[in-house]
């Protein structure tokens, strides 16, 4: 009787050591899920997936509008931008006519501007905004993997979470808040903070249109996160891939590009 | 030499009319696009000092007038471009109002392959990473600037160089050759040759150029610049110059009167450096500094300035007893063909506070230049609204503060007013 009934205690205690190994399993499983998506790629990897949604390619070209709406005052700015192996972007800016001809190029962390009516081409800090209120970043970079590291990645039902912190020294922002689609790694949403911790912005990915074999967003639109009731809308369109020669993205051929 | 600069603009009217006639051809492209400037600006000018004594030496005007256009057309066929930026100007002050029309560029450039670029015409080559000076800027030398101007715009309304030239391209390096010949009436500078070589190191963010300059004062330069961290950049423009175009006074001979002699030291065989370095900061709120310290080779040294100070001092001090007063003013007159009040000593500290969005209208800057040998500045605050997208004002004031014999004290007027509206199209 003893023993039956120590036999059944130590079934229990085995059962109860299934049980809870059972949950560990899920447990971690579940963890693993949060962290890896099941999708077997790395968080970096998730990045890019989104990455190459916004961008079609490492080598394009596209012009963007931005109009800042502000009460009922509307600013609007064009640019046209190439970008060149994801890291060299050349924009030139197309209006208003007081900014006409402006040349912002980046290469990597070096940045440079050019206004028609000031010197030559000068390099420009990062921390420099010569766009008012849209950052160079904004407009130069369409990527995020150059500029930023996944720090975590978090399951919201169908949506993820994407942590990101900057790596370079380009980097517009100290680090960014983003959602995408579980499924398709669309972007969403997008918060963007100031190094000290500030929210800066908060974008949202719109106008999702199939371009180049892909659904890409063709409008982010940006409510500022210290002027309140300022939005600035862009607009992305003629979307193309396009070889630009390695000669524009040099400093002195700057004043050579129209 | 009127004429034959009547004929120059003739030609580039009629090559001009050739190609906006030719623009309607299918493969030409063409950009027209500029503003129009009115500037007027006013004078605070002394009744009596150093250089001009009770006003008498020199007539200046209370204040000056500036209406001109800006324009820019250009014409795109293939790998031909024609390039041009002139300012039909009309600049009035009490005396009289002239009408001119200045050539910055009208060239002819031609592409190769992405690569290579030909260039032949007028046009106003800018060198340099320096904002209080550029001593690497060789072509510009010698040129008319307008003061008024913030220090970045100046070099750019500009009238060009008869030159042809060669931009090469290699991944991260450029090569340029230009050739400015001398041309009799039309280019007084004799022969130019500027060599340079661009690189630009990307692992360490950093571009650097490498000068040579053939001329009547050959000179070498360097140009670097790098960016540190988000929010620093730092910058050397350097050049040695074998030579200088300065004029000395010496004093021959102690009497009655003084005399005295203006000259130019042959130094050919001396090398006088000219260095601009500082760099920029960018506060987190957009508020740019930058800080340069600017050395002048050939600027005068404390014995060489005395001498010249008591120069102008003797001929003032006996141009008002009414001694030898011909001889006097004629000193006086060569005084202020020497005084450039820019660069005449050796040491000045530039400083520069601005920031682009003030508010989301306002951009503001205010220049501070020191010179540090006589211890006489200049401030230069400006404001520049923008009404549109198309149309702004600005004000700006020039303020000279200095003993009266020293580089700024010596200016014919103590502060200078001006507004600028310009719209552009």
């Amino acid at each position: 009787m003893c023993k039956k009934i120590k036999m059944q205690d130590s079934r229990c205690k085995i059962q109860v050591l299934h049980l809870k190994f059972l949950l560990a399993t899920i447990f971690l499983q579940l963890a693993t899920c949060n962290l890896q998506l099941s999708f077997a790629l790395t968080p970096q990897e998730v990045l890019e997936k989104v990455d190459n949604i916004r961008a079609p390619d490492r080598t394009f070209i596209f012009n963007l509008k931005v109009t800042v709406k502000k009460g009922d005052d509307e600013d609007v700015s064009e640019f046209s931008v190439r970008v060149k192996d994801a890291k060299k972007s050349l924009v030139v800016f197309k209006s208003p006519p007081s900014n006409k001809g402006r040349v912002l190029l980046m290469v990597e962390d070096n940045m440079w501007i050019y206004i028609p009516g000031t010197r030559n081409p000068i390099r420009i800090s990062p921390q420099q905004q010569i766009m008012g209120r849209v950052s160079n970043g904004d407009v130069a970079r369409v990527v995020y993997n150059l500029d930023y590291n996944v720090e975590s990645l978090e399951n919201e039902g169908e949506i993820i979470k994407m942590t990101l912190a900057a790596k370079t020294k380009g980097a517009a922002y100290k680090s960014i808040n983003l959602w995408i689609e579980k499924e398709t790694f669309k972007p969403i949403k997008a918060e963007f903070f100031a190094l000290s911790g500030k929210l800066l912005k908060t974008g949202y990915y719109k106008g999702y249109k199939e371009i180049l074999g892909k659904e890409r967003p063709t409008i982010i639109e940006i409510h500022d996160g210290i002027k309140e009731p300022e939005i600035s809308i862009m607009e992305y369109s003629n979307i193309k891939l396009e070889d630009t020669p390695d000669a524009h993205f040099q400093k002195t051929f700057m004043e050579r590009v129209k | 030499m009127q004429n034959v600069k009547c004929k120059i603009k003739v030609t580039f009217f009629v090559f001009f009319i050739f190609l906006s006639c030719l623009s309607h051809a299918q493969e030409f492209t063409y950009e027209f696009s500029g503003k129009i400037i009115e500037q007027p600006a006013y004078y605070f000018l002394k009744d009596d000092y150093l250089l001009n004594p009770n006003g008498e030496i020199l007539d200046f005007s209370l204040s000056k007038n500036r209406f001109y256009g800006d324009i820019n057309f250009n014409l795109d066929y293939q790998n031909f471009k024609f390039i041009s930026k002139f300012r039909p100007t009309v600049l009035s002050d009490k005396k009289d109002t002239n009408i001119k029309t200045i050539i910055d560029d009208g060239y002819l450039d031609i592409g190769f392959k992405d690569r290579f670029f030909l260039y032949l015409g007028k046009r106003n080559i800018r060198d340099g990473v320096g904002l209080g000076s550029n001593p690497t800027d060789f072509l510009g030398e010698g040129k008319e600037v307008d003061m008024a101007k913030r220090e970045e715009e100046r070099r750019v309304e500009r009238e060009g160089n008869y030159l042809i030239g060669m931009d090469t391209y290699f991944k991260d390096i450029t090569l340029t050759a230009i050739f400015a010949p001398h041309i009799k009436e039309l280019q007084d500078e004799k022969d130019r040759v500027i060599l340079k070589a661009g690189f630009l190191m990307e692992p360490l963010n950093t571009d650097i150029s490498f000068h040579y300059f053939n001329s009547s004062i050959p000179g070498a330069g360097i140009n670097i610049s790098t960016t540190i961290g988000e929010s620093l950049v730092l910058h050397t423009e350097s050049a040695l110059r074998w030579g200088s175009d300065r004029k000395i006074v010496r004093l021959i001979q102690e009497g009655s009167p003084n005399l005295y002699e203006i000259y130019h030291p042959d130094d050919n065989q001396t090398i006088y450096p000219h260095i601009a370095a500082g760099g920029h900061y960018t506060f987190k709120d957009g508020t740019n500094v930058i800080l340069e310290y600017l050395y002048n080779g050939d600027g005068y040294n404390s014995e060489e300035w005395n001498t010249l100070k008591g120069f102008i001092k003797y001929s003032y001090d006996e141009y008002k007893t009414g001694f030898l007063k011909e001889l006097m003013k004629g000193n006086l007159l060569q005084a202020n063909e020497i005084m450039r009040f820019r660069e005449l000593r050796r040491n000045y500290i530039f400083a520069r506070i601005s920031n682009s969005g003030i508010t989301e209208k306002i951009d503001g800057a205010l220049v501070f230049l020191l010179n540090t040998d006589d211890k006489s500045f200049l401030i230069y605050p400006s404001v520049d609204y923008k009404i549109k997208g198309n149309t702004t004002v600005g004000f700006s004031a020039i303020i000279f503060v200095g003993e009266n014999d020293t580089e700024f004290g010596m200016t014919h007027w103590g502060s200078e007013v001006s507004m600028v509206y310009r719209y552009f199209f």
